[in-house]
C-alpha cells in the first residue's frame, strides 16, 4: 500500500470532524470520495497535506512506510503528496512561474536531488500550460491574483503536472468549472495517470467521474466512510441522492 | 552620560547647558565666516529655547527624541569611515562620501559634465552667498535648527537648465558615533527641465547615545525631474534623523524610493511642497524595524498649486519589540483645485510585541480634489504560508518569499535599471533573518 489511513480521528477548532476514517490506496489506483457538504472531505485533504489548525486525536496515516502525520507539510510534498485545493490561495507579488520554480527546486533539495536547469524547467512549464490552455501571461502574473474560479483550478492542475506527485489529492477540482473547462482539466488529470501514481478525488458530484473513471468510490458522511463500491456507486448517488445511501449504510 | 534629570525643567536646563558646552567646544572648528557664525548662534538659541522634540509635539508623537538620551552630545570627530562601497549600486556613477558629517570624497570638477556642479558646503560658507541664504535660515523645526547650528559639511549640487545627468550621483553617508553627534547639510537644485538620479546610502552606527541629523533641501525648477533613492540603516544605539524638504515648480516631478532598516530611532521626515501647477510626486518607502529598533516616517505633502499629484506608499515590517510609525499629512490649499492625492500604509507584524502605527491626516481647503488614503496592519497570512509549504517550500523560505513580495511592491516604483540592486539591498538589510528573531 502507498497510503494507509487507519481509524483517523481529527478535530477542527475543538470540534470532532473525522471520526474513525479508514482508507487504503495502492499505486496506480484512482479513488473517489463523495459526500454531502460539511461531511469532512476538505478536512481529510487538509489533514493529509499537513495544514495547521487541525488536531489529530486518534488513528494513523502511513505513507510509503513512513508516519505521514509527523512530517511537516513541505516534506510531505517532497515525498510526493500534492493537494489541489478547493480554494486556491492568492499570493500578491509572487508570480506563478517563480512560485513553481521555487517549489521544484525546494522539492529537489529536500529529496537530495539536483535542481533542474532553467531551460528544462521553462520548457516543461510551457508544455504543460499549453495542454491546459493557459497563456504565458497567466503564469507571469502573481499566483491566482485576479484569476476566475476556473483559472485557479487550472493553475492547481498545472502545478500538479509540473510537480508530478505520487499521490494527488484533488479537492473539488471540478466545482466552478463549465463543461469545456471541466474537459480540459479532466484531460490534464487523465494524462497524469500512471501505474506509480495514485489519485484521491474529492467531489460532490458524479460529473467529474464521467471523465475520470475511478477504481473505487467511497461515501463520506459525518466523518467516516459509510459505504464503498465501484463506479456504479457514484451513479447510484447521482440518481438517489445522498440521503438514501447514507441512511441505508 | 549621567542619569537623566528628574523634572522637565531640570531636563531642559541640563539640555541647554550640554548644548552650550558642545557649542563652545565645536564652534571654532565649524566652517564659515562671521556671518555664518551669527546664523549658527541664532539657530542654537532657538534649539535651547524649545528643547528637543518629544511626545508632547504632535509631529513627534510616536518617536521621542528627547527621551533618547541623545541630548547635547559632543560633536563627533572627523574620521575616514570605510564606506559600504559601490556594491549597493552597480551603475556607473559620480560618488560623494560623507563620514561623520564631513565630505571625504567628491568628484573633481573636471570629471563632471558641463552644467553639473557638486561642491562641498564647508568650502562655500566663508562669504555670504545669495543663493545659499534661503537654505541657511533658522526655521520652526528643532532638528533643522540643531543641524544648522552644528552642520560640519555637506554637498551642494546644481544641475543646469535642460541638462540630463546620465549617471546617478551616489552619496555614501556613514557615521560612527557612540556618545557623539554629527550633522550634515546638503542642497540639490535642478534648474528648469533638468534631470538627475540621486542615490543616498546612509549608515549610522553606534553602540550607545548618538544622534546624527542629515538635512537635505531639494529644489526642482519647472519641468525638472529628480529620482531620489535612499537606502538607510542604523544600529540600536543610534538616533538618525533625515530631514528633507522638496519644493516643486510647475510640471516638476519628484520620484522617491526609500528602503530603511532600523536604528534605535530612524526618523525620516519630509516636507514636500507642490508649488507649481501640474507638479507630481511619487514616494514609496519600505522599512524594517527589528527588535529594539524604531522607524518613523513623517511626511507632509503640501498641494499649493492646481492639478498637482501626490502618491505615498509606505510598507513596513516590524519584529518583536520593533516599532514602525507612518504619519502621512496631506494639505491641500484653496488654490490647489484638481489635486489628486493618494496615500497607502501597509504594516506587517512578524511577532507579538511588534508595533506599527499609522496616522493619516488630511487638511483640505479646496473643493475639487481627489484625496484617498488607506491603511492595513496584518501578520503573515497563514493560508499563504501553507499554500507555499504544501508545494514543498520550507517555512523559512516561504516566509522570505512573502516578505520579498511585500517589499518588491515598493522597489517597483524605482526605475527599471535600479530595481534589481534595490531588491538585493532589501533582501540583505530589510529581510535579514537575525533581524526578525
Ligand atoms: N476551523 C474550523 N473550526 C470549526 N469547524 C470547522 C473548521 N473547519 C471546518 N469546520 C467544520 O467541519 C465540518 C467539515 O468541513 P469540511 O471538511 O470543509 O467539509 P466538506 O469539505 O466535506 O464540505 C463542517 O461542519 C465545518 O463547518
Ligand atoms: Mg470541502
Amino acid at each position: 500500500m502507498m497510503l494507509d489511513i487507519r481509524d483517523l480521528h481529527a478535530n477542527a477548532g475543538n470540534k470532532a470532524i473525522l471520526k474513525g476514517l479508514t482508507l487504503s490506496i495502492a499505486p496506480g489506483q484512482v479513488h473517489a470520495i463523495m459526500g454531502p457538504n460539511g461531511s469532512g472531505k476538505s478536512t481529510l485533504s487538509h489533514v493529509l497535506a499537513g495544514k495547521p489548525g487541525y488536531e489529530v486525536t486518534g488513528g494513523t496515516v502511513t505513507w510509503q512506510g513512513r508516519d505521514l502525520l509527523s512530517m511537516p507539510a513541505e516534506e510531505r510534498a517532497a515525498a510526493g503528496i500534492f493537494l489541489a485545493m478547493q480554494y486556491p490561495v492568492e499570493i500578491p507579488g509572487v508570480t506563478t512561474i517563480n512560485f513553481l520554480r521555487a517549489a521544484v527546486n525546494a522539492q529537489a533539495r529536500l529529496r537530495g536531488e539536483k535542481e533542474p536547469d532553467a531551460v528544462t524547467f521553462l520548457r516543461r512549464v510551457k508544455e504543460e500550460r499549453e495542454k491546459l490552455n493557459m497563456s504565458d501571461e497567466m503564469v507571469k502574473r502573481p499566483v491566482n491574483v485576479g484569476f476566475s474560479g476556473g483559472e485557479k483550478k487550472r493553475n492547481e492542475v498545472l502545478q500538479m503536472a509540473i510537480l508530478k506527485p505520487a499521490l494527488a489529492i484533488l479537492d473539488e477540482t471540478d466545482s466552478g468549472l463549465d463543461i469545456d473547462a471541466l474537459k480540459v482539466v479532466a484531460g490534464g488529470i487523465n494524462a497524469l495517470r500512471a501505474p506509480d501514481r495514485s489519485f484521491l478525488m474529492i467531489t460532490h458530484y458524479q460529473r467529474l467521474l464521467d471523465y475520470i473513471a475511478p477504481d473505487f468510490v467511497h461515501v463520506l458522511a459525518a466523518g467516516r466512510i459509510v459505504t464503498s463500491g465501484g463506479p456504479e456507486l457514484a451513479r447510484r448517488l447521482e440518481a438517489e441522492g445522498y440521503d438514501g445511501i447514507v441512511k441505508v449504510a | 552620560m549621567s542619569a537623566r534629570p528628574a523634572t522637565p525643567s531640570a531636563a531642559r536646563q541640563a539640555f541647554g547647558n550640554g548644548l552650550d558646552h558642545a557649542w563652545s567646544q565645536a564652534a571654532a572648528s565649524l566652517p564659515g565666516g562671521d556671518w555664518m557664525r551669527q546664523i549658527r548662534a541664532d539657530a542654537l538659541a532657538r534649539v535651547v529655547r524649545s528643547g528637543l522634540p518629544g511626545r508632547r509635539d504632535e509631529a513627534w508623537k510616536y518617536a521621542d527624541l528627547a527621551n533618547m538620551r541623545t541630548m547635547a552630545l559632543p560633536l563627533a570627530e572627523a574620521v575616514r569611515v570605510p564606506v559600504e562601497a559601490k556594491a549597493a549600486v552597480s551603475a556607473d556613477a559620480h560618488h560623494v562620501s560623507i563620514a561623520n558629517g564631513r565630505v571625504t570624497q567628491i568628484p573633481v570638477p573636471d570629471s563632471l559634465p558641463d552644467g553639473f556642479e557638486v561642491l562641498r558646503l564647508a568650502d562655500t560658507l566663508d562669504v555670504p552667498s545669495l543663493w545659499l541664504r534661503p537654505f541657511l535660515e533658522p526655521s520652526g523645526s528643532v532638528v533643522d535648527n540643531l543641524n544648522l547650528a552644528f552642520a560640519t559639511d555637506g554637498v551642494l549640487v546644481r544641475v543646469g537648465r535642460g541638462m540630463t545627468v546620465a549617471s546617478p550621483l551616489v552619496v555614501h553617508n556613514s557615521a560612527s558615533l557612540s556618545g557623539t553627534m554629527s550633522h550634515d547639510r546638503s542642497a540639490i537644485v535642478l534648474e528648469e527641465d533638468a534631470r538627475l538620479t540621486l542615490i543616498e546610502i546612509t549608515g549610522a552606527d553606534a553602540t550607545r547615545d548618538a544622534l546624527a541629523t542629515s538635512r537635505l533641501a531639494i529644489n526642482l525648477g519647472r519641468g525638472a525631474s529628480l529620482v531620489h533613492i535612499r537606502l538607510s540603516s542604523g544600529t540600536q544605539g543610534a538616533a538618525l534623523v533625515q530631514d528633507g524638504s522638496v519644493e516643486l515648480a510647475a510640471g516638476a516631478r519628484y520620484g522617491h524610493v526609500a528602503l530603511s532598516r532600523g536604528a534605535g530611532l530612524l526618523r525620516q521626515q519630509a516636507n514636500v511642497r507642490l508649488a507649481g501647477e501640474g507638479a507630481q510626486c511619487d514616494i514609496a518607502c519600505a522599512y524594517a524595524a527589528p527588535g529594539g529598533h524604531q522607524v518613523d516616517l513623517s511626511i507632509t505633502l503640501h498641494h499649493a498649486a492646481p492639478r498637482t499629484t501626490s502618491r505615498l506608499l509606505a510598507k513596513g515590517i516590524a519584529a518583536r519589540k520593533g516599532r514602525g510609525v507612518v504619519q502621512g499629512r496631506v494639505v491641500v490649499d484653496e488654490a490647489a483645485q484638481g489635486t489628486d492625492s493618494h496615500q497607502m500604509a501597509r504594516g506587517l507584524l512578524l511577532a507579538e510585541g511588534a508595533e506599527i502605527f499609522h496616522k493619516p491626516e488630511l487638511e483640505i481647503y479646496a473643493d475639487d480634489v481627489k484625496c484617498g488614503h488607506g491603511a492595513t496592519i496584518a501578520s503573515l497570512d497563514p493560508t499563504q504560508m501553507f499554500y507555499l509549504q504544501s508545494r514543498g517550500i520550507p517555512a523559512t523560505e516561504a516566509r522570505d518569499m512573502l516578505l520579498e513580495a511585500f517589499v518588491q511592491q515598493v522597489t517597483d516604483h524605482a526605475p527599471d535599471a535600479l530595481r534589481e540592486d534595490l531588491m538585493a539591498w532589501a533582501t540583505r538589510h530589510l529581510l535579514q533573518k537575525e533581524g526578525h528573531a
